[in-house]
């Protein structure tokens, strides 16, 4: 009885943290942003401790692949970070609200001229090996990446780093060369921290061959054994500063066949899924009481570029017009089958709070799909049909043919291709819609030898994104689009330190780029994850990771071993802001039954994400091949094809027979 | 005997030369690539200018070829090594080690398995020729050569692992678990492997059984069976002392061809039954443009290949004298 009250207790706190949150988003200036901006929160606060849960029981969350390297400083698959990022600990991570929040660091503060952090440390963590983990360590880290950075993956934000000190043995002091906006959510929450009295031995030249094959780190669970592939096998850390997991044992098994990982699920051989499910099997999936899914939404756009050096697509008025062209309520819900949100104006997808801008009204409510308006506004561009072949030419009569290329792997952005083309075409545009291989598509993205171009992802927890995307000289910019007011507010967000002031200009950039329309975004893609709750609860949800994320893992509890009613079974965060226009069809039906068994937490705060395997930025290569058409049951598949071969078979013999 | 051991050192010096073509074309075709197999390594623009100097010094490509070619051939001959794995930060052979038994498990159990399967098969199909076991044996070998592997092995796990619960769905062992014994850990391989090797002897039967069939009916017509009615044996004797010998020969001629396709074959089923084998290794090599991991399973694999064939040579000169004498 007493265990209830306290859990009770802990999720009115939890309710109460968000809800100072929620509202600390909204008003500024409250105790948790003055300047310097100090942050108190840690993950303590989002995951589930509960000193009644009795610990224990194994589990197995499959990988697709076999994890290469275990280097913190050289991993590039999400199989790696899958391994890499429970072994090891970062300063601080992004919680499921989308605050950041310490792991290492118990609170942190920042300067007010954005180029000073100091972190305060866990005074209680140690590495697996059994030496204390001190300030030195995370300096030595830092100097680490100041130094070597620049041939690891983290090679962008190297440059950053000025200097790192030890104030005390469990204070730090980085000193950053200039203001870097997206510095607790990209660096402090992306680098691991390494134990110098292991890293100490390797020189700069080993690093990018270190395959690192025992890791010790300071996580949650210690690495213990690797079988190639076949399996990865870690154990709790039960001396962890933030309290041990309630799993004991953690395996990763090595599933090369993304069917046999369904099956494998539903028949209750792992715990969850680790690819995106084919849409067409959800509803099946869900036939079985114990198992839910959860939607991941993108954090980049199934979107296309505009070559912007070539006419017309350098005219807005052009691109409005294909804006008016094309009906995202149609592809969410024909193409993408009700599994994606549509296609924001200004880039972040909604779930990105705060920094999508909410005012920024849906593209079907400012540029709704009309084609008769797209071709008033070609005609007011000059393209009209001047030869009467039924075609519009350019203002000086030489054709005007257009292409269109998207990526043949995917058949849903071939199929958003075709559409925009036919649309394209009914008003008296030449557009030729031509799938490629992937690599043919990207040389072409690269050598800029196209018109229109479909491709997908680019996305990132942190709005900077927004400046690669769209700023003149952007790593992202590929239809070298460019905008001279533009430019100086996506230079400013990234060095305006103060949250307040940067949503500002963040928010301000959405609306600029929503006139301008450099991009057209088609849908923010989801991602469907299952996984089954009989025998583990706890559940750490929110829309932009999948139901294995750090949270959870370290939240976990085997049902079968508890003895007494623990609750609650799962923590969900949805997002409470922008609703899409047209709501699809089968979401909401999806999302009822997803509905965890017990006290959902639904307060949001600002859903930003966290878990994006892949450095800042990626390009989505996930696999997901929905079947246009539900397929009929197995069961009468089989029939049908017994009673076909017991068919031939008898003619066979019979034919056969009768020659003799 | 002195033939028979001639006949042997001629065959394996045969191989080797076959080999040493091998191992020289799998140097040779990446570096005939535009571009070079390492453009993936050399030209990829997110590897910093820094990291590519460490890593192509560290693979040796800033040498002339001729040096390259005789550093590889030094390598292989004295450690079995062709490089290091540029996906794996391995050295190549550790990588191919490590696969290796799981595919010779499979391959060599399902070749003999399905060979002695077939070959009796094909036997009674030819005694009862023309009748229904005849006709529909040969009807169910048509359609099982005509199905894709993987397909048949999704089919047989969707039936026996997930339906009938009868094997598991992925693995070679329970991931995890402390055996007691060895046997223990045999049987529970075995329980796992069972599934893969039942879809690979399925696939090779048929041909097997036409093959047998097919020669059977052949020595069936010779003089020599007739004399064997006349002098009163039985049927039963007849085939099994008479017919089954020579009729088998063709079958070893055709176990030295499958030998290859049943490694290419298993590639396939090693993902669909998630088996780490090197069929998955190149699978997966492919997919990371590893390329010194794919010639390794290049060169492992038809070395592999090369002592099955050599073996069933020599099993061949045992059962048919007369191929020594050439």
């Amino acid at each position: 009885m007493k265990l209830y009250e306290r859990s009770n207790i802990k999720i009115t706190v939890i309710l109460f943290l968000t809800l100072l949150l929620n509202i600390s988003i909204f008003v500024p200036p409250l105790t948790l942003y003055s300047s310097p901006q100090t942050y108190q929160l840690t993950a303590l606060n989002y995951i589930i401790r509960n000193p009644n849960i009795v610990p224990g029981g194994t589990f197995r969350d499959p990988m697709m692949g076999e994890a290469n390297t275990l280097n913190p400083w050289m991993y590039s698959t999400s199989w790696e970070y899958m391994v890499i990022s429970v072994v090891y600990d970062t300063l601080t991570t992004i919680a499921p609200d989308g605050n950041v929040v310490g792991v290492l660091a118990k609170s942190f503060e920042v300067s007010k001229d954005g180029k000073t952090y100091i972190f305060h440390l866990f005074e209680n963590a140690t590495w697996h090996d059994g030496v204390p983990l001190t300030a030195e360590d995370v300096v030595f880290t830092y100097k680490f990446l100041r130094d070597y950075g620049n041939i690891t993956r983290w090679k962008d934000y190297a440059p950053y780093i000025k200097d790192a000190k030890a104030l005390d043995n469990y204070t730090v002091e980085i000193d950053l060369t200039e203001p870097y906006a997206p510095f607790l959510t990209m660096v402090a929450s992306g680098i691991f921290i390494v134990p110098e009295h292991i890293w100490s031995n390797i020189t700069p030249s080993q690093i990018p061959t270190y395959k690192n094959e025992h890791p010790i780190g300071s996580g949650p669970f210690i690495f213990k054994e690797h079988v190639p592939q076949q399996y990865y096998l870690l154990v709790a850390n039960t001396k962890y500063h933030l309290g041990r997991p309630y799993i004991d044992t953690l395996i990763y098994p090595i599933i090369s066949n993304p069917d046999a990982m369904l099956l494998a699920l539903r028949k209750g051989e792992v715990d969850d899924v680790t690819w995106s499910v084919p849409y067409a099997t959800v509803p099946d999936l869900l036939k079985d009481p114990n198992i839910k899914i959860w939607n991941v939404t993108e954090l980049g756009a199934r979107f296309m570029y505009f070559n912007c050096l070539r006419y017309p697509m350098n005219e807005t008025l052009f691109r409005l017009a294909v804006h008016y062209s094309i009906n995202l309520t149609e592809i969410v819900n024909l193409v993408y089958q009700g599994f994606a949100l549509p296609g924001s104006l200004g880039r972040l997808p909604p779930i990105l709070q705060p920094w999508a801008n909410p005012n920024i009204p849906p593209k079907e409510v400012k540029y709704p799909f009309n084609l008769t308006k797209a071709a008033e506004l070609l005609d007011k561009l000059g393209l009209k049909d001047v030869n009467g072949d039924g075609w519009r030419e350019k203002p000086d009569g030489t054709p005007l043919k257009l292409v269109i290329y998207s990526p043949s792997y995917d058949p849903l952005r071939v199929r958003v291709g075709e559409i925009l083309a036919s649309n394209l075409k009914k008003i008296g545009l030449n557009v030729v819609h031509q799938p490629l291989e992937w690599t043919t598509l990207v040389s072409k993205l690269d050598s800029g030898d196209f018109d229109m171009l479909i491709i997908g992802g680019i996305g990132s927890q942190d709005p900077d994104i927004l400046r690669m995307l769209f700023s003149t000289n952007g790593t992202w910019n590929s239809g070298h689009c460019s905008f001279p007011d533009l430019d100086p507010l996506l230079y400013q967000q990234a060095v305006t330190v103060d949250l307040e002031a940067r949503k500002q200009i963040v928010w301000k950039i959405q609306e600029k780029i929503a006139e301008y329309l450099p991009l057209l975004n088609f849908v923010h893609q989801q991602f469907v994850f299952a996984y089954r709750t009989d025998k583990w609860a706890g559940w750490i949800l929110y829309p932009l990771a999948s139901p294995d994320n750090w949270f959870s893992l370290l939240s976990l509890y085997n049902i079968q071993l508890q003895k007494t009613n623990i609750t609650p079974t799962a923590i969900v965060y949805t997002q409470t802001t922008t609703t899409p226009v047209a709501t699809p069809t089968i979401t909401p039906t999806l999302t009822t039954s997803i509905a965890p068994t017990t006290t959902a937490i639904s307060t949001i705060t600002t859903g930003s994400p966290t878990y994006t395997p892949i450095l800042s930025t990626t390009t989505y290569m996930t696999a997901t091949s929905p079947a246009p058409a539900p397929a009929p049951t197995w069961s009468i598949m089989a029939v049908i094809a017994v009673i076909i071969l017991v068919v031939i078979i008898g003619i066979i013999v019979y034919l056969v027979r009768r020659r003799r | 005997m002195s033939g028979l051991i001639r006949f042997f050192i001629r065959k394996i010096i045969a191989r080797f030369i076959t080999f040493f073509v091998i191992l020289t074309l799998t140097f040779i075709i990446p570096r005939l690539l535009p571009g070079g197999a390492f453009a993936y390594l050399v030209e990829n623009p997110n590897i910093p200018p820094d990291l590519r100097q460490v890593l192509i010094k560290q693979f040796g490509l800033d040498k002339p070829l001729l040096d390259q070619y005789l550093a590889f051939l030094k390598q292989f001959f004295t450690t079995g090594n062709i490089g290091i794995s540029f996906s794996r930060l391995q050295p190549v052979s550790t990588v191919i080690f490590q696969a290796l038994p799981w595919t010779i498990t499979l391959v060599t159990t399902s070749i003999i398995i399905s060979a002695l399967i077939g070959m009796l098969l094909g036997l009674y199909s030819a005694y009862r020729r023309g009748g229904y076991f005849d006709t529909i044996s040969v009807a169910i070998s048509m359609i099982i050569r005509s199905m894709p592997g993987f397909w048949l092995g999704m089919v047989l796990l969707i039936i026996f692992g997930y339906y009938l619960g009868w094997a598991p769905l992925f693995g070679v062992y329970t991931y995890g678990y402390q055996y007691s014994n060895i046997l223990d850990y045999i049987g529970d391989v075995l329980y796992h492997l069972r599934l893969p090797m039942i879809t690979l002897i399925i696939l090779s039967i048929p041909e097997y059984l036409i093959l047998m069939r097919n020669s059977v009916i052949n020595i069936l017509g010779e003089d020599f069976i007739m004399v064997a009615q006349a002098k009163g044996l039985t049927d039963r004797e007849i085939l099994i002392k008479h017919v089954f010998r020579p009729a088998s020969l063709p079958i070893l001629t055709a176990l030295t061809i499958d030998v290859g396709f049943s490694i290419s074959g298993a590639m396939l089923i090693e993902r669909v039954f998630s088996i780490p084998g090197v069929g998955r290794l190149a699978y997966d090599a492919v997919y990371m443009q590893d390329y010194p991991l794919l010639l390794g399973v290049v060169i492992y694999t038809s070395a592999l290949t090369l002592i099955l064939v050599t073996i069933v040579e020599i099993m061949y000169s045992f059962i048919d004298p007369r191929v020594r004498l050439e």
